[in-house]
Parts: C-alpha cells; sequence; structure tokens
C-alpha cells in the first residue's frame, strides 16, 4: 500500500484537512519510540485503478508541524523522521506539502526542504479563502507555472473540499513530480537510518539558497508586504493587550473550568442515577426469565456491581472529556491558543513551564482527567509529559468532598481553612515536584525562547468540530474502558469473597471487613503507621479511592456501617455517625493523635494518585512507562508529605 | 535600538540578532534575518512582542526581542540618499 507523508507549518489546519480527507477512519498512535503522536488512516481512491478495477487504498499519515527540517523539538523530530524515513518509519512514496496561503515565506520556506529531499511532492494550499478576504490571495495555476509544474490543489482545511482534486494529484504524483528550478536534490536524504548530523549539515548549508528561491517565487506570485492590518491584528489589539488579554485569558480559563466541572456535573448525575437505575432494572427483569434463584445470586450482584459498575463509571467521564475536547478544538482551530502561550508566557517560564501548560493545571483542579487530555496543545512532547505528571497533583473536586468530611469531623469550627489549606498545600506541591522533575528526569528541559507564528482567527466549523470530539471520546473511552472495568471487577470479587465461616455467602458478605478486600485492607494497614492512620478503615478506602475518589466516602460509610445519611451530616456538623467514627478509629491508630493523623490522612489523599481513569488516559498518551513513574511519584510524595505531617504535628496535636 | 524598545507601528529593519546558532537560525527560517523589514504592532505585558511582516504575524518573549537589533527603515533612505552624493562628489 502506497504511503502518504503529510507535513505543514503548525496551525495551518493541516489536521482538521487530514481528518476531513478520511473521515472517521483515523487510528491516532504514538511514533515508535516518543511519546509524539501521528494520525494515519487508509485512504479509499474511488477511482479505478486501469489493472485491477478496484478501488485503491493508500496509507495517509499525518505528521505534527514544523517549520523546517531541522528540528527543535521532539514533536518536529518526528516529523523529519516521517519524511526521512528513519526511526523504524517507511520511506514515504509520496508527500503532501500543506501552505498557508496567509504565510507563504515560510510555507515555501518549508516546501524548499521537502522537494530538495528528492521525493515525489505535491502541494496542498489551504487558508486561500482568509487570503482572498485580506486581498493577498494565491493563484494555484501561477503557483504550480512558479513551480515548475509541480502540482498545486487548492484545499478548504476545515470542510476537506478539494479533497477529490487531491486524491487525483496524488494518484498521478506516484510517478513522478517536478523539481522546481532552483532547488537541488539531495541524494542522501533517505540512504542511511543514522543520517540525522547529515540532515542538520544538509539543512544548515543550503538555507541561503532556499530563502533566496522563497524570495524569488513571492516575488513571481505578487505577494506585497503591505502595512495592512487585518481583522485578526484588531482583535488582536484587544486579545494580547497588556491588561485586557490576561482579563480575557482569566475569562476564558474560568469558563473552561466550570464547563468541565459543574457544567458536566448534572450530566454525571444523570448517567449515574437515572441511567444506572434504567439498566439495573432491566437486568433484574432479564434474570428474572430464568426463574426466582437468578435474581438476588451471585450473578446479579457481579452483573449490577461488577460489570454495569466499571461500565457506568467509564460513561461518567464522557460529558467531562467531550466538553473539554469539545472547548480545545475550539480554542485551537479559532486560533486564540497561540494567543493565550503569549499572555501566559512569561508567568510559566519562571517555572520552567511553556506558556500554555497553565490550561491543563487550572482545569486539573477541577478535575485530572480533562486536564491530561487539555496538555495536547502543548507543541513539545516533554513539555506535555512534565505538565501531565504535575496534573494529577491538582486537588481536584472529588477529593474535595474527602477534604470536607474530614476537615468537619475533626475541626468543625475550622472546616473551610483546613479544605484552603489543602488547596495551598497542592499549588506548593505542583512547583516543588515541577522543580523537582526539572532537575531530574527532564534535566536539560529549558523552556524554549517564544518564536510563535499566530494563525490568523478563524471561525471553527461545527460539523467538523462534532466529528474530531466524537473520534477523540471514542479514543478515550477505549484507552480507559477495558482497565477500569477491569479493577471495579477485581475489587466486587475480592468484597465478595468471604474469609471468615459465619461471614455470608459469596457476593453477600455482610461486614466488609470479613471479606477478601478486608484481609487487603489490613495487609496494606500497617504501612501507614508512621502517618497516623493504620488503621484498616483507612487503607481501605484509600484502595478504593483508587479506582475513583468520590467514592472513598461513600466506602468509608460503608466500612463503618454507618448509613448514607450519616455522611452528609458529618459534612454539616461533624456530629454525624461517620464524623464519631472516624474520630474513635482515627483517635485510636495514632495513640490518641487524632487530628494529626487526620491531616496526614487528607495529605495523603491530595497526593497518593488520581483516579484509575486518569492513570489509563496519562498510559494511552504517555505510554506505561511514564504513568508508571507518574503512580510511583504520586506514591512517594504522599507518602513522605503524609508520614512528615504526622510527626510534625503530633507534636502539638 | 532592539525590538524590545523600538516605537510600536513603524517598519524597522533587522540588523543582527544575538542568540545561539540554533535559535538565529530558526529565526531566519520563520522570516526574521538580517535585512528584513517588520513592525512592532503589539507589545505584550512582560516584554513579549508581536511583529508584522507582510500577512504574518509573529509573537516573540520578552528575551528574544531584546536579542534582535534593528534600525529604523527611515534610514534605509536616508543612508541611500547620502551614499549617493558621496559618489557625485
Amino acid at each position: 500500500m502506497k504511503r502518504v507523508v503529510f507535513v505543514g507549518n503548525p496551525n495551518v489546519g493541516k489536521s482538521s484537512m487530514f481528518n476531513a480527507l478520511l473521515g472517521a477512519k483515523t487510528r491516532t498512535m504514538n511514533a515508535p519510540g516518543t511519546t509524539v503522536s501521528i494520525t494515519c488512516g487508509r485512504y479509499r481512491y474511488e477511482k479505478e485503478s486501469a489493472e485491477s478495477g478496484k478501488p485503491l487504498f493508500w496509507q495517509f499519515v499525518d505528521t505534527p508541524g514544523t517549520y523546517s527540517l531541522l528540528p527543535m523539538s521532539p514533536d518536529e523530530q518526528v516529523a523529519v523522521d516521517a519524511l526521512t524515513g528513519a526511526s523504524g518509519m517507511p520511506v514515504p512514496d509520496l508527500v503532501v506539502v500543506v501552505l498557508d496561503a496567509t504565510a507563504m515565506s515560510r510555507s515555501l520556506y518549508l516546501l524548499s526542504m521537502v522537494v530538495e529531499l528528492g521525493l515525489p511532492t505535491v502541494v496542498a494550499l489551504t487558508m486561500d479563502d482568509l487570503a482572498l478576504r485580506n486581498g493577498c490571495g494565491v493563484d494555484p495555476n501561477r503557483l504550480s507555472r512558479l513551480l515548475d509544474g509541480m502540482p498545486v490543489v487548492v484545499v478548504d482545511g476545515r470542510t476537506g473540499k478539494g479533497g477529490e482534486a487531491l486524491a487525483d494529484v496524488i494518484a498521478e504524483g506516484f510517478s513522478g513530480t517536478p523539481v522546481p528550478h532552483g532547488l537541488r536534490v539531495w541524494s542522501g536524504a533517505t540512504d542511511s537510518s543514522d543520517s540525522t548530523d547529515e540532515i542538520r549539515a544538509w539543512s544548515e548549508s543550503r538555507a541561503d539558497a532556499r530563502l533566496n528561491w522563497t524570495a524569488n517565487i513571492l516575488r513571481g506570485l505578487d505577494v506585497h508586504a503591505d502595512e495592512r492590518v487585518t481583522v485578526s491584528d484588531r482583535i488582536d489589539r484587544v486579545l494580547l493587550h497588556p491588561v485586557f488579554g490576561i482579563i480575557v485569558f482569566l475569562a476564558v480559563l474560568f469558563m473552561v473550568f466550570q464547563a468541565t466541572t459543574t457544567l458536566a456535573s448534572p450530566m454525571q448525575d444523570w448517567i449515574d442515577v437515572t441511567f444506572r437505575g434504567w439498566c439495573t432494572n432491566g437486568i433484574d427483569r432479564l434474570l428474572g426469565l430464568f426463574g426466582p434463584a437468578a435474581d438476588g445470586g451471585w450473578l446479579r450482584s457481579l452483573t449490577v456491581d461488577g460489570l454495569l459498575d466499571g461500565i457506568i463509571t467509564v460513561l461518567t467521564f464522557i460529558p467531562t472529556m467531550g466538553i473539554m475536547f469539545l472547548l480545545l478544538s475550539m480554542l485551537e482551530d479559532s486560533g486564540y491558543m497561540a494567543r493565550a502561550a503569549f499572555v501566559m508566557d512569561r508567568a510559566m517560564r519562571a517555572l520552567g513551564l511553556d506558556g500554555r501548560a497553565f490550561l491543563p493545571i487550572i482545569v486539573g483542579f477541577g478535575c485530572n482527567l480533562p486536564a491530561l487530555a487539555a496538555t495536547r496543545t502543548l507543541p513539545d512532547s516533554r513539555q506535555r509529559v512534565l505538565t501531565g505528571m504535575l496534573v494529577p497533583f491538582a486537588a481536584c473536586s472529588a477529593r474535595l468532598s474527602v477534604f470536607l468530611v474530614l476537615a468537619h469531623a475533626f475541626f468543625p469550627k475550622y472546616a473551610g481553612l483546613v479544605v484552603f489549606l489543602m488547596y495551598v498545600v497542592s499549588v506548593t506541591v505542583i512547583l516543588l515536584v515541577g522543580v523537582l522533575l526539572r532537575h531530574t528526569m527532564f534535566r536539560g528541559l529549558e523552556p524554549e525562547p517564544l518564536m510563535l507564528a499566530l494563525p490568523a482567527y478563524q471561525c471553527p466549523r461545527a460539523v467538523q468540530l462534532v466529528r474530531s470530539v466524537l473520534l477523540r471520546l471514542l479514543g478515550f473511552i477505549r484507552g480507559a474502558s477495558v482497565i477500569i472495568i477491569a479493577m471495579i471487577m477485581v475489587l466486587w470479587l475480592l468484597q465478595g469473597i468471604p474469609m471468615k465461616a459465619d461471614a455470608g455467602g459469596f457476593a453477600h458478605v455482610d461486614d466488609v471487613h470479613d471479606s477478601a478486600y478486608g484481609v487487603l485492607a489490613d495487609t496494606v494497614a500497617p504501612v501507614f503507621a508512621p502517618a497516623g492512620f493504620d488503621d484498616w478503615h483507612a487503607s481501605a478506602a484509600l484502595i478504593t479511592g483508587f479506582v475513583a475518589k468520590e467514592v472513598v466516602v461513600g466506602s468509608m460509610s460503608q466500612s463503618y456501617h454507618a448509613d448514607e445519611s450519616g455522611d452528609t451530616a458529618g459534612n454539616r456538623g461533624g456530629e454525624g455517625t461517620l464524623g464519631q467514627k472516624l474520630r474513635v478509629s482515627f483517635g485510636r491508630s495514632s495513640h490518641g493523635h487524632g487530628r494529626a493523623a487526620a491531616i496526614a490522612f487528607l495529605l495523603f489523599t491530595l497526593a497518593y494518585t488520581p483516579c484509575l481513569a486518569t492513570v489509563a488516559e496519562m498510559r494511552r498518551q504517555f505510554g506505561t512507562r511514564v504513568a508508571a513513574r507518574s503512580v510511583l511519584l504520586s506514591l512517594a510524595v504522599a507518602y513522605v508529605i503524609a508520614v512528615v505531617a504526622f510527626q510534625l504535628l503530633r507534636l502539638v496535636w | 535600538m532592539t525590538l524590545r524598545d523600538c516605537p510600536r507601528g513603524v517598519r524597522v529593519v533587522v540588523d543582527d540578532v544575538d542568540l545561539d546558532d540554533r535559535h538565529r537560525f530558526r529565526l531566519r527560517e520563520i522570516g526574521l534575518a538580517r535585512g528584513v523589514e517588520l513592525r512592532v504592532i503589539q507589545r505584550g505585558v512582560f516584554g513579549g512582542r508581536v511583529i508584522a511582516f507582510g500577512d504574518e504575524r509573529i509573537a516573540l518573549d520578552g528575551g528574544t526581542a531584546r536579542a534582535v537589533h534593528v534600525r529604523l527603515a527611515r534610514d534605509e533612505a536616508k543612508r541611500n540618499d547620502e551614499n549617493g552624493d558621496r559618489n557625485e562628489c
């Protein structure tokens, strides 16, 4: 199958065009040995091939945007490798270079480098409608003539219009395309696999010649360097204004934060309660068909409390993830993300992070999962991984529910202050872990100087938006569902296995402590002795909390046999049954220093690991090694601060 | 004069770029080479600058802006005139 690689500058609508060409049939994966994602898909060329009379299939590969073949980031390196057939990727049979009609000089410069690789090359011209509106439209035929016959096709990046013409040109292009005069093909491009240095040397040596060539083509196109004030300039007067820019940015940030939490919340509740109720009723009715014995037995428990619980848990993440993907696409496609990067650059640079890292970290205080999704916007994969490893330390709203219960139980008059301090600790931990990571795992990662081409503002198209959101949601579900459902089934199993003779039947264990899960909690509990909460109730809650933080309070109630209404009373006055039982057991495990142990427990909950869905998403985005490191880092940091806090505070409390 | 302290909206010409090789090359590749005419059209809050040449807009951080040395484009015309006068003599 012939392989066609797409390259172009960042923010020229290359990925939208790519997705529009392939419809929903794309697959995103990491380039071999990296955390940089590339998208592939099979393109079906409808016109029958001469010999077989059947449609042809081509392998289309999309690469990260790059300004040049002399890469400045791992992402750009992947684009270069995809073109030269390095790092385990095959040499392409044809290259489509996407040119931005509103930024011809840097587009042509990249084209010149790609052409000199000697592969068949065709040009897809995007943003031409925008260029025409600005009065500097590019005539594709004129450009093609200036390029000595190289095929040039106008493609609308958002709708994919022009795709068929592009396909025709690709089909003809496999047999070879003309090399414009003034450019020289380099034979060493695809010779050996270890030629990174040679490529660098080649890129630098011909730079003058290519820049001259670019200037000549621009002259031929009659593109004037006028002092035009575009619509985008006018909008930028406000959005990049030293004062208004920050205000707008904070407003956008707040909106994203609210949308992924408050807006998603009713939908999540509906799925968790109403939809779950429908499914449970349906299952009951189905099982009822098999006779009264089946209904109420362990099969029902397995299906409802195990499998269904797992599926519902995955579904509850869809509203927040869907909203995040939608907002991200809107912010990127409209062109605003680049402005946000500029506004926040200085502040984040002081922390050694990219300006765009602000969004994921702030969103993380609502929910870690969409925050991880938001790291996509960072153009450098190392910055993405670094930010992704800091996100779990943002205290999400699910952790807040745990903070509230314990704060009310142990510090009834100062609950609000305690919760506030937890957030202060969260921010501090993010900063400190950031410093730690930059001196160890990411040593040498300095934020690159910001040299960012600002794309023109555009209105994202609704159909494209929805399609890309659905695609990404599907990817998330595929990555997260297996691991979450599996974990929940394991927990169900552990809680269902009775370990004592009179504990009740399988899947009907009365006291959680008597089940295999209770044994597990007992085994883990002594680890927390230095932190003052080596009580099986605490470790049982923490293990459930690994799956989802929202469940911690519920599982604590369950383990204490406190009824569900008890914990809401605990929220309010600290006098509820749960609050009392917590005080008793924490007091016992800490030998009288209940409050210190409570603080230690809170700190541990803050930092230990994010929920399983977040870990699964991290694994999907960054690979198993990074996810494992992140989990171990979180556990280590959580343990250290919990132990230190307990040992210091018990001298006082 | 650098991009950091040059006035807004005025045409200037790039004289020199005081960065390491890698970054100087990249700036060249995205269009900021010696002799290129451009304007600063926006000032950011911590020294960042947005520059315009043709229809392209490039955002630079404060450090990079400080490293790009420019002179006023008007001087170009004046210097040409002076050179012309000397030749006539």
